[in-house]
């Protein structure tokens, strides 16, 4: 059994002008100590998903299908069950850490909280082992510091002690969601290398979502493609990286690898992303496919496995150009 | 004709806070060529954003000063404002709050050919034509004139903006991290239009970004700043492959480039 399975999740907003699907037919596996990188543009339905195996969703958020952590169901589950879920199994980082901290409370008092409710400490033990936290994140004078208020410390310091909460009681599953989008290049590589080697200590899932391929590739042993709500393309990072299927992918890869040399015009994905409340008939990414089928409009691409000869690797994609090769 | 349109010399500009002032920018000079694209990359607090709203006249410099085509900036009168306008107009970074939300397309677009006009107001056809021109111009359809912003994605509200920065048909061109806030594919469409204007409107383009990335296919000339000051600077072909300084060096090395294991 994995650690977390997700099938045929849907999650979907009910509005004046009709219900709009943002996460359409959204199934993976994840296991123990593994890594999985979700990459999607805006409105792609990545953090969607993240906030909906938190059981973070809006109230008015309408949830389908299946999460299982250790083989227990989340979806439907009660408040009270899933709040000591979270910061116990599961555990969440932001991509913005000064809206995500309470700024009238220390840092120390803030990190000290998660555990005196999770793993009945006491106060003095509590503030012991937050010290310990922040110090293992990489913030100096940990006693000092921890009597600090999130305002005094920098972008990337703040990044660090949600980092230091989420993994103060040990979950089995991490999820960060653009951790380093608000960040600077130099600070994002720190924190990157700081996610990876804690995730590797602790012996800790990790989630990373993110709009930037490159980031996710050093980062995560698998990589998942969304767009539009929905999987693209699924696999080992090298493999989808190296023999990428997706159309999309190939093309995301194209403007990726173009921005870092070349000359000239970039090479570009025409149009604009689908727009959720009147989205695309068929595959999601059919209006800007290169390789557009006449079927593709009309028939959403089920998500197969991608054929090769002698191949064991689990490499997954959703498009009729593989059905018909 | 002076083959510089923007030359800042000496700048220095510094914020008041409490318990003193914190220096933003300081000593700071360059000058922008004809048709040419400077980039300005630095790091959040490297005084970048500073720099442009100091260029574009939207803060006075204590000290230093920039002259637009030869004539230094001045803001107190109306008529050098509209002057000034004529000739320099800025891209801001989020391409949906810089256009206002209850105008339609087609207004926000005709309000700068309205303001520099004084009172020799242009005809409503001359208008009309000169916004189909506009719009077909960075791309878009036309039917987009009767739309309102949050109608629009991310990227067509940026080439609405930058159709409203060229209505008065500029010289200098301020891009304040114009694709900072887009997906990378929509990116990617937004520098295309950006260098296909500038050669075919001759534009000279002053580049702000974070990152190295986007400024690799458009830059000319390149400026790295740290913390208030030019740590280096030069033909940015040169800088990004032979790196002199130790900031910029950690900077290209701090980039995320695609890994396949």
């Amino acid at each position: 059994m994995s650690l977390l399975e997700v099938s045929q999740l849907k999650v979907s907003y009910p509005t004046r002008d009709g219900v709009f699907d943002v996460v359409r037919d959204l199934s993976f596996e994840l296991d123990e100590a593994d890594s999985l990188g979700i990459a999607g543009e805006s409105g792609s339905g990545k953090s969607q998903t993240a906030l909906a195996i938190m059981g973070l969703l809006p109230a008015n958020a309408q949830v389908g299908g299946s999460i299982r952590l250790d083989g227990q169901e989340l979806i439907g589950e009660s408040e009270r069950v899933l709040d000591r879920l979270r910061g116990k199994s599961l555990a969440m980082v932001f991509q913005d850490p000064m809206s995500a901290l309470n700024p009238y409370m220390t840092v120390g008092r803030q990190i000290g909280e998660v555990l005196e409710l999770h793993q009945g400490m006491s106060a003095n033990e509590a503030a012991k082992r937050s010290c310990e936290l922040l110090q293992m994140t990489g913030i100096d004078e940990p006693g000092r510091r921890s009597k600090a208020y999130p305002h005094q410390f920098s972008g990337g310091q703040r990044q660090r002690i949600l980092i230091a909460m989420a993994l103060a009681c040990g979950p089995r599953l991490l999820i960060a969601d653009e951790p380093t989008t608000a960040l600077d290049v130099t600070v994002q590589k720190k924190i990157l290398e700081l996610l990876r080697s804690l995730c590797k200590e602790t012996g800790t899932a990790l989630i990373l979502i993110s709009h930037d391929l490159a980031v996710l590739s050093g980062m995560c042993r698998n990589l998942m493609i969304m767009y539009g709500g929905r999987e693209m393309e699924r696999g080992p990072s090298q493999r989808v990286l190296l023999q990428p299927t997706h159309p999309y992918t190939a093309a995301l890869l194209r403007t990726l690898e173009d921005l870092h040399g070349g000359a000239g015009a970039l090479a570009v994905i025409p149009g604009e992303p689908p727009d959720l409340r009147n989205p695309p008939g068929g595959c999601p990414f059919h209006p800007r496919c290169s390789e557009v089928l006449p079927h593709c409009s009309k028939e959403i691409p089920r998500t197969r496995p991608v054929r090769r000869i002698g191949d064991k690797q689990s490499h997954w994609v959703a498009c009729h150009l593989e059905q018909e090769q | 004709m002076s083959a510089v349109v923007l030359k800042v010399a000496d700048l220095r500009v510094s914020y008041r806070r409490s318990g003193g002032s914190f220096l933003a920018l300081e000593g700071v000079g360059f000058e922008l060529i004809r048709g040419q694209t400077l980039a300005v990359v630095g790091e959040s607090g490297s005084g970048k954003s500073t720099l442009a709203y100091a260029c574009a006249g939207l803060l006075t410099p204590e000290q230093g000063s920039v002259e637009l085509l030869g004539r230094p900036l001045a803001r107190q009168r109306a008529k050098d404002l509209r002057w000034q306008a004529q000739h320099l107009q800025m891209v801001f970074q989020d391409p949906v709050s810089s256009l206002n939300p209850r105008q339609t397309i087609a207004k926000s677009l005709a309000e700068p050919l309205l303001s520099v006009a004084g009172n020799a107001r242009p005809a409503a056809a001359e208008i009309s034509k000169r916004l189909a021109e506009l719009i077909a111009q960075v791309g878009l359809r036309q039917d987009i004139a009767n739309r309102y912003p949050h109608e629009l994605s991310g990227g067509q509200c940026q080439r609405v903006a930058i159709a409203r920065a060229l209505a008065n048909r500029p010289e200098v061109l301020i891009c304040d991290e114009p694709v900072s806030a887009l997906d990378i594919s929509v990116q990617a469409q937004v520098i295309n239009l950006l260098l296909e204007l500038q050669q075919k409107l001759a534009l000279s383009i002053l580049f702000i970004a974070h990152d190295l990335g986007v400024v690799r296919r458009i830059a000319d000339q390149l400026i790295v700043m740290h913390q208030g000051k030019i740590v280096e600077r030069g033909p940015a072909r040169q800088i990004l492959s032979e790196p002199q300084h130790p900031y910029t060096q950690n900077l290209l090395a701090s980039e995320a480039k695609l890994d396949f294991g």
